[in-house]
């Protein structure tokens, strides 16, 4: 690597692979709906569909180029939409990628969803879920086993 | 034993649901009624316990109501003890965390300062074993063992849905309560400890408690696209 130089410019955006950032990013599909908590920050994210298929490939390692390639798109607004979930600190890049192939399934619900990938951003619960105590006890220990908050 | 007195201004009640608590109902309990103003009611709802909750309370000698229902979860029992409150007034508690003995002292003579707050929550602080060996800085309280507000507001913003894992059932309320327009007003003081259990720590991968929070998240957006909706 040459002086002045990193490695975020020397890989190619398209090709690299990102994975969820914490295992405080914790998501879930409802109904293929995908909602995303950050519980370190106590923000929360509502994905619109095409996003929730992507959440899910960016999760697994797939690459933009690989899942643009799968889905006959333009990997770049993927690309653009992976950067976009890094800067809510919901993704972290894996320059190196992981090699994974995009899943089939989700690649079908991402040509289907006919919307385009879009994060919507909540941050009013954030200091009750930031507050809200978590608890690990003995068992058998009563309902703390998750605190109640 | 009934300990309630209906018609006095200011009184209040307690509510405690509890499950499995044995071995904590007991102390919380007393730091019920060791306070400063005390409590005309206090309310244990059972929610099934499989272990001596019951029998510590009757133990512990001092006036209680017990309410036993199936196991449903805190929220569950926590409405039910609600339900049955007929005070101006009532607090909530969890059976293993304590108060201190000025809190709804405290918390009282503040919602006097708070024009238009109906729900006053206090700062906590974990401790672990004894009382005095407090082992984390004060924290905002927004949980159920700060709670002290008025009846009928607590009423009106429904029940305490137990999501699953039981994890964020009172973000969830609190969540609703605030869309509501009421306003939730922070003591800044400790009035309450949070027990830590011997050997836990916080346990950040637990697929349960997510899928609570999660649940919540969900809630919170529903609830918001109605709103846009209508």
């Amino acid at each position: 690597m040459g002086e002045g130089s990193s490695i975020t410019d020397i890989v190619d955006p398209m090709s690299q692979g990102y994975r969820v950032a914490s295992r405080d990013v914790v998501s879930e599909s409802f109904d293929g709906d995908v909602v995303v908590v950050d519980l370190a920050t106590g923000r929360y994210f509502s994905l619109s569909r095409s996003a929730g298929a992507l959440w899910d490939m960016f999760g697994a390692g797939a690459s933009p180029a690989s899942i643009g390639a799968a889905a006959g798109s333009d990997p770049a607004p993927i690309a653009a939409f992976a950067e976009t979930l890094c800067g809510h600190g919901l993704l972290v890049r894996q320059p190196q990628g992981s090699g994974a192939a995009p899943d089939l399934s989700a690649i079908a619900r991402f040509a289907a969803a006919g919307d385009a990938p879009e994060v919507a951003v909540f941050d009013d619960l954030a200091e009750l879920f930031t507050a809200d105590p978590i608890h690990d006890v003995e068992e058998p220990a009563g309902w703390p086993v998750v605190k109640q908050g | 034993m009934t300990t309630e007195r209906i018609a006095e201004p200011g009184s209040y009640t307690v509510v405690i649901p509890a499950w499995n608590a044995q071995s904590t109902i007991a102390e919380a309990l007393a730091s019920v009624w060791g306070q400063t103003r005390p409590p005309v009611r206090v309310i244990v709802v059972d929610d099934g316990s499989t272990d001596a909750t019951v029998a510590a309370v009757r133990a512990a000698g001092l006036p209680v109501d017990i309410l036993s229902q199936a196991n449903a979860g805190p929220g569950a029992a926590t409405t039910a003890g609600i339900a049955a409150v007929s005070t101006p007034y009532l607090a909530t508690l969890d059976a293993d965390d304590l108060w201190l003995p000025d809190k709804i002292e405290r918390q009282f003579a503040f919602l006097g300062t708070c024009a238009g707050t109906a729900l006053a929550f206090g700062h906590w602080q974990a401790f672990s074993g004894d009382p005095a060996n407090r082992v984390a800085a004060p924290l905002p309280g927004w949980t159920r063992t700060t709670l002290f507000a008025l009846t009928d507001v607590v009423r009106s913003v429904g029940p305490v849905i137990d999501p699953p894992g039981f994890a964020g059932d009172m973000i969830d309320w609190l969540a609703r309560a605030r869309e509501a327009g009421h306003s939730l007003s922070m003591h800044p003081d400790v009035v309450a400890l949070r027990r830590m259990r011997p050997g836990s720590l916080s346990d950040r991968n637990n697929p349960l408690r997510d899928k609570g929070y999660l649940d919540v998240a969900r809630r919170a957006i529903l609830r918001r696209k109605r709103n846009e909706d209508l």
